[in-house]
């Protein structure tokens, strides 16, 4: 029960709800583009900017989108201290066994972690606006252009946003059943390698089996509401509103300016 | 005294949407051989207050001792806690996972230095107990078996290590009418035999048959405590607060209703039926 | 509505064949309320799936609301007729939020886009949770999503609805929320079955049917079924504590002019024993 996704959809009425989910995706990866090609102090505080505005607009609490950067709190912290003392070998401040700290390393350790934090920002902004069935028509419709290979597309886009909804759960019942087998003895906590190795089975296949027996339960319940693999989700039609070309072009517009200008 | 609580009180990390089940300043003991039923609402805190005699969650104030030891003190050697508390979980039997049911049910065991025979004659036992055959089960997979046999397979692995203190959470929730029978039967023989018990159950008839005490949790707070008969035939109390109330007591309720007198704390069966046919033969006269 | 004729089914497992259903025999007639009774494989749910055309046909004749169930062109128009709601509330969930999941069946059925919202709200204010289309189903109680569930499939406006089992995870207060729902649309005029292996449950249907070894062993009105020990014992399933304490009464030499199956009439019965 500790252990929560981020990044769960939050129902609400905002512009940023509104907008049509494909296009949203798309501008996303739009913006995943100009966060990573981004090298410049004013590349960032336009970004910066852009994401403080999505987060007005979208209209959520600061919490929804900042949680699960401050999990990874330490995450950060560890690629800030690896970059800092491992990225350039030359002209270091200190020379000490394998730590190599330079100024070179600390721009770049604030680099990553700049954009780390950017995408993880911008991401949950997606998810946390778009509900889950409408994720899966976005994915439906961008990866249409596979359907010229003969991939079965709405079946795999329906595959992923299942597969999303039950990360909770398995998370829940992962940690039910590392609880039931602690309490018969096993030994998760040791620090004898051969002890931990021998810890994963008790816990990888009461998992595993629940994973299977709820896609089935989940299949046959699906199959009786009447989906059938291959059509059904995928007639959903996506109305383009003005302000999905707007998104899109503006979003456009700032990869443009990261690649060519800044 | 095995079991005592101290002012314990548990909070989830905050911010999770799943705040529900804390406990908050909560002090219980519970002596040898009790038979406790523990009841609430879901989301009360019964199955935090469980892990946490269990040992598998630490309290954030308060102290959990078992034996008269401090279960989350440094120097407690928490193998001990293993050995005398066996906890069964919900649906245990999805924490099956060897690939013979003597494997399995010998998990328990590893780590409690037994020599082969010992072991061997722990599982024959835990296996006789829950109704098994040793030698016809015992190679074979326990994933081949129904969900009832299943689960008392689970059932066995837990009893193997032969714990004095027995903590279930909602043990008969999915049996079918004749395996909670013979469920419950399995636990009044452990009972007879020492077994202090600690059961959650939803289910107000399976805890007025067979519970001594009833332990009542609210939003993380005791709400009542005491023996069965007296916390479990205050009918209307229980119904205001959302807890199953056990057909005996309702029966016994309808007829002090019509104006009859009742003994007190008429929860189970055979009192009612006692009375009930006392009833019967006075109207009859 | 239903006709099953000697419905056989068997599955096989590590090498072994199991029967699950054998000779079953049953007819469920429009507007009935139904309850299948029986201990764990007992066969029950092996036929409820098979209303729904979840399971291959193997032996034996079924019709739902006159369509073949054997027939492949029907399955669509069957499971539209016939709606399913199963036993873990929580696997049976697309969306995290309750409308869109409302609407998944609706979108499957083809149901004009426009006409959805109605019916989403029309659903979930029949199973009492109006207010809950922005709140995600994970997080409400085990009563709450079952009715959630069960709106789930009423918004496609089955004929009718076959529960498998829906109240054996949830705690006395979901099962009294869901069994109130049951009994609603029932006074509503869906035809309903219900499989449980709660005995209780079964004294609110209009017929009970026991199944025992993959057949219907007895089957008639529950003053009729649930009255008597020897079909009880024979499916291995314990009386209502009502009927319980009859014969116990009568054995004392108490005798009750009926054998009751409330408590209300148990009591009522008592005190006019003379």
């Amino acid at each position: 029960m500790s252990v929560l996704p981020t990044g769960l959809y939050q129902p609400g009425q905002s512009v940023l709800h509104r907008l049509c989910p494909w296009v949203k995706v798309l501008c996303l990866l739009l913006l995943l583009v100009a966060v990573v090609t981004t090298s410049t102090i004013w590349g960032y505080v336009l970004l910066a900017v852009l994401c403080a505005c999505l987060i007005v607009l979208s209209k959520l609490q600061l919490q929804d989108v900042f949680s699960s950067a401050w999990r990874l709190r330490w995450f950060f912290a560890l690629i800030f201290l690896m970059n800092v003392c491992f990225f350039s070998p030359d002209d270091p401040w200190v020379e000490w066994w394998i730590f190599t700290p330079s100024y070179a390393g600390l721009l770049q350790a604030v680099h990553v972690v700049l954009r780390v934090f950017l995408l993880l920002v911008m991401s949950n902004l997606l998810t946390a606006t778009t509900a889950p069935l409408a994720m899966t028509d976005a994915f439906h419709v961008l990866l249409s252009p596979l359907k010229l290979l003969r991939l079965p597309v709405g079946q795999i886009a329906m595959i992923l946003s299942v597969a999303m909804q039950f990360i909770p759960t398995l998370f829940e019942e992962a940690d039910a059943i590392q609880k039931a087998q602690t309490a018969r003895g096993a030994r998760f906590d040791s620090r004898k390698l051969t002890e931990k190795a021998a810890a994963v089975l008790p816990l990888a296949v009461p998992i595993f089996l629940a994973a299977f027996k709820r896609a089935d339960e989940l299949s046959l319940a699906m199959e009786a509401r009447g989906y059938r693999a291959g059509s059904g989700m995928g007639g959903r039609s996506q109305h383009l509103a003005w302000r999905d070309g707007a998104a899109f072009v503006l979003c456009a517009a700032l990869c443009a300016v990261q690649l060519f200008i800044l | 005294m095995p079991i005592t609580l101290n002012h314990v009180s548990y909070t989830y990390a905050p911010g999770t949407a799943y705040a529900t089940g804390a406990l908050n300043d909560v002090s219980l003991t519970i002596s040898d051989g009790e038979f406790v039923g523990i009841m609430g609402k879901t989301g009360c805190g019964k199955s935090t207050l469980i892990q946490l005699i269990a040992g598998l969650l630490t309290p954030t104030s308060g102290t959990v001792e078992v034996d008269g030891r401090d279960i989350n003190s440094p120097s407690y050697d928490r193998s001990l806690l293993r050995r005398r508390v066996g906890v069964v979980f919900q649906h245990p039997e999805h924490q099956l996972f060897e690939t013979t049911v003597e494997r399995d049910v010998a998990f328990g065991l590893k780590h409690l230095g037994l020599s082969k025979e010992e072991k061997q004659q722990a599982v024959r036992q835990a296996l006789e107990a829950v109704g098994f055959e040793y030698e016809t089960v015992k190679n074979q997979s326990p994933l081949s078996f129904s969900g009832g046999e299943k689960r008392r397979f689970a059932i066995a692995g837990v009893l193997a290590v032969k714990p004095g203190i027995l903590i279930l959470d909602e043990p008969i929730a999915g049996l079918d009418p004749l395996g909670r029978q013979s469920f419950l039967a399995l636990l009044d023989r452990l009972h007879e035999a020492g077994t202090t018990i600690l059961m959650i159950s939803h289910n107000a008839d399976a805890i007025a048959e067979h519970a001594q005490r009833v332990v009542v949790l609210e939003q993380g707070s005791l709400l009542m405590d005491g023996e069965a008969g007296q916390v479990l035939s205050e009918n209307t109390f229980l119904k205001e607060h959302g807890i199953g109330v056990g057909q005996a007591a309702q029966i016994a309720a309808l007829l002090e209703a019509k104006g009859i007198a009742m003994e007190p704390g008429t929860v189970r069966y055979d009192d009612l039926l006692r009375q009930m046919i006392a009833i019967g033969r006075r109207l009859q006269q | 509505m239903i006709q099953a004729k000697d419905l056989t089914y068997s599955y096989r497992f590590e090498g072994s064949k199991y029967k699950t259903l054998d000779g079953f025999t049953l007819s469920v007639r429009s507007g009935e309320f139904v309850v299948i009774l029986g201990h764990n494989g007992s066969g029950k749910t092996t036929f409820a799936r098979h209303c729904n055309a979840l399971l291959p046909m193997q032996g034996g004749s079924l019709t739902v609301s006159g369509m073949d169930v054997g027939n492949k062109s029907c399955l669509w128009d069957i499971r539209r007729t016939c709606g399913m709601v199963f036993q873990n509330p929580d696997n049976q969930f697309v969306s995290s939020v309750v409308e869109e999941d409302l609407a998944f069946g609706l979108r499957n059925f083809g149901v004009p886009e426009a006409e959805i919202p109605l019916r989403i709200e029309k659903a979930l204010e029949t199973v009492g949770m109006s207010g809950f289309e922005k709140r995600s189903p994970h997080l409400l109680s085990g009563g709450q999503k079952q009715r959630i569930a069960i709106a789930g499939v009423l918004a496609v406006e089955p004929e009718i609805l076959v529960l498998d089992e829906v109240t054996a995870m949830l705690d006395p207060q979901g099962r009294r929320e869901v069994l109130s729902t049951v009994q609603r649309l029932h006074e509503e005029g869906k035809t309903i079955v219900m499989i449980s292996h709660y005995i209780e449950e079964a004294v609110l249907a209009d017929r009970v049917v026991m199944v025992h070894d993959g057949r219907v062993v007895d089957e008639g009105p529950p003053a009729e079924i649930l009255t008597d020990m020897d079909v009880l014992r024979r499916v291995g399933m314990l009386p209502p504590v009502t009927v319980q304490a009859y014969y116990d009464l009568k054995a004392a030499g108490v005798k009750l002019d009926l054998c009751p199956l409330t408590m209300e009439a148990l009591v009522e019965e008592l005190c006019r024993s003379h």
